[in-house]
């Protein structure tokens, strides 16, 4: 079982081994497998959106980085706003600081399952327990069709944008999952765990708050 | 077909609280497409039997206990190629390796006598299979869709699969199997022999046989290699 470790622009300092192995498996999966994006001479990949409003959930197992997940408000620049504006047909683009945009999702080779019970569902419960936490009314974003029943399987209701698309040969769709007492009570039950799965360490900040100081500080 | 007819679709969808009233919605709403038939259904990899993995059935009477009878699914190229895609196809571009061989086009022929000529279908992940496909029929010879339909069509099946999903049994196995089965079959999975894991369980070989054989027939698969397999798969154990 994971644990994953709730990372930011204040307590980064604590993960910098953590955070750098997570570019790495960014770039094995993004570039190298997906091709979504450019190889980088580094081995890590970064994105437009790697901004200090964005809060990182690494999951770590046996000292690994094996998963991930950055959360974004959608009141800030995000990948939806700037990419996929134009899935949003149905309702627009979300722009709320209780909603997050969640990407950069990844499970490393060796962790990925067809189960219910493995290392993505357990990311997602992590992700429903920090935005319930948080005080979020929904997280999602672009999300690519195929995995959608995987929501459905965790018993998510999840609210299309708009229609799905295909951009590159892949199908894609912008949606965002409730956050809500009973989408956490689901999944943990499927994972048959009913204790926390984050950690935090050093400096917190709220998620929604923390946007607010920040749009303070650019101002 | 106007968009709101889809995502009016995508609300009664998670109202659907079983597969019965989900199907005949999404038969209905496609005919709008041009498709009567449907099937939803985890893709059978060689030796696996469809029947039990449908999970909507909309095909015209007497097809689909043809093909299952016939064991169609092995040698049809639809079902073949939606185990090898991650992306929704028309039948009509399934590869050659696939559908045009003897057998493949037997299968599309017979399928003609019961209204179905053409399609288009859609892979998914599925929790329980190696992955679903959601197939939509048509007697048209060849089915055709705008951009536009083809959107509309992926979107209503992604939240029929979703909805689906949601449905179906949460326990993905737990209680399948005791302790004790469990337990050979991680022995099994390390190479053991019934009378080896006999030794190591402290048990006779012929009870550890009686567990392996309970283990199978959970499973519905026939040889204890297929047990192990099924088992790792829905990790009830971690060999």
């Amino acid at each position: 079982m994971i644990t994953a470790h709730v990372v930011n622009a204040h307590n980064k300092h604590l993960y910098e081994n953590e955070f750098d192995e997570f570019l790495r498996r960014r770039h094995d999966f993004f570039v190298h497998q997906k091709h979504w994006r450019p190889p980088s001479p580094d081995g890590r990949e970064l994105d437009q959106f790697d901004t200090d409003a964005a809060t990182y959930l690494l999951g770590i197992e046996d000292g690994r980085v094996v998963t991930s997940a950055r959360l974004i408000p959608t009141s800030e620049p995000h990948m939806v706003s700037e990419a996929f504006s134009h899935m949003c047909e149905k309702s627009g683009v979300p722009r709320r600081p209780d909603w997050a945009e969640w990407t950069r999702t990844f499970v490393v080779p060796d962790k990925r399952s067809t189960g219910l019970r493995g290392t993505l569902t357990q990311l997602c419960c992590a992700v429903m327990e920090y935005a319930l936490d948080e005080g979020l009314s929904a997280v999602g974003g672009v999300q690519e069709t195929y995995f959608m029943p995987h929501h459905g399987a965790l018993k998510w209701r999840a609210e299309p944008m708009g229609m799905a698309r295909e951009e590159n040969g892949e199908w894609y769709i912008v949606a965002y999952i409730d956050v809500n007492e009973a989408a956490l009570a689901s999944v943990r039950k499927i994972l048959g765990i009913e204790h926390s799965l984050l950690v935090r360490r050093g400096r917190q900040v709220p998620f929604i708050e923390s946007n607010e100081n920040l749009q303070r500080l650019f101002a | 077909m106007i968009d709101s007819e889809v995502f009016d679709f995508v609300e009664r969808c998670r109202k659907h609280t079983a597969a019965g009233p989900l199907l005949g919605d999404l038969l209905e709403t496609v005919k709008n497409l041009g498709f009567e038939h449907l099937i939803l259904s985890g893709v059978p990899l060689s030796g696996q039997k469809l029947a039990p993995m449908v999970e909507l059935n909309g095909w015209p009477a007497g097809w689909f206990e043809r093909y299952v009878e016939a064991e169609h699914a092995a040698v049809d190229g639809v079902c073949i190629y939606s185990a090898k895609t991650l992306k929704p196809f028309f039948w009509a571009d399934v590869p050659a390796k696939w559908a045009d061989t003897d057998d493949s086009r037997r299968v599309a022929g017979e399928a003609t006598e019961f209204g179905i000529a053409s399609g288009f279908a859609v892979p998914m992940l599925s929790v329980h299979h190696w992955q679903s496909v959601l197939s939509f029929a048509s007697a048209a010879k060849s089915c055709t869709l705008s951009p536009r339909q083809q959107v509309q069509l992926v979107t209503m099946a992604v939240y029929a699969g979703m909805s689906i999903q949601a449905l179906s049994d949460d326990d993905d196995g737990e209680g399948l199997l005791t302790d004790r089965e469990r337990e050979v079959l991680l022995w099994a999975a390390a190479g053991k022999t019934s009378s080896e894991t006999s030794q190591i369980l402290g048990l006779t070989e012929r009870t550890v046989k009686w567990h392996s054989t309970r283990a199978r027939e959970a499973f519905g698969v026939a040889t204890t290699t297929q047990a192990v397999v099924e088992a790792v798969r829905r990790r009830l154990i971690h060999p």
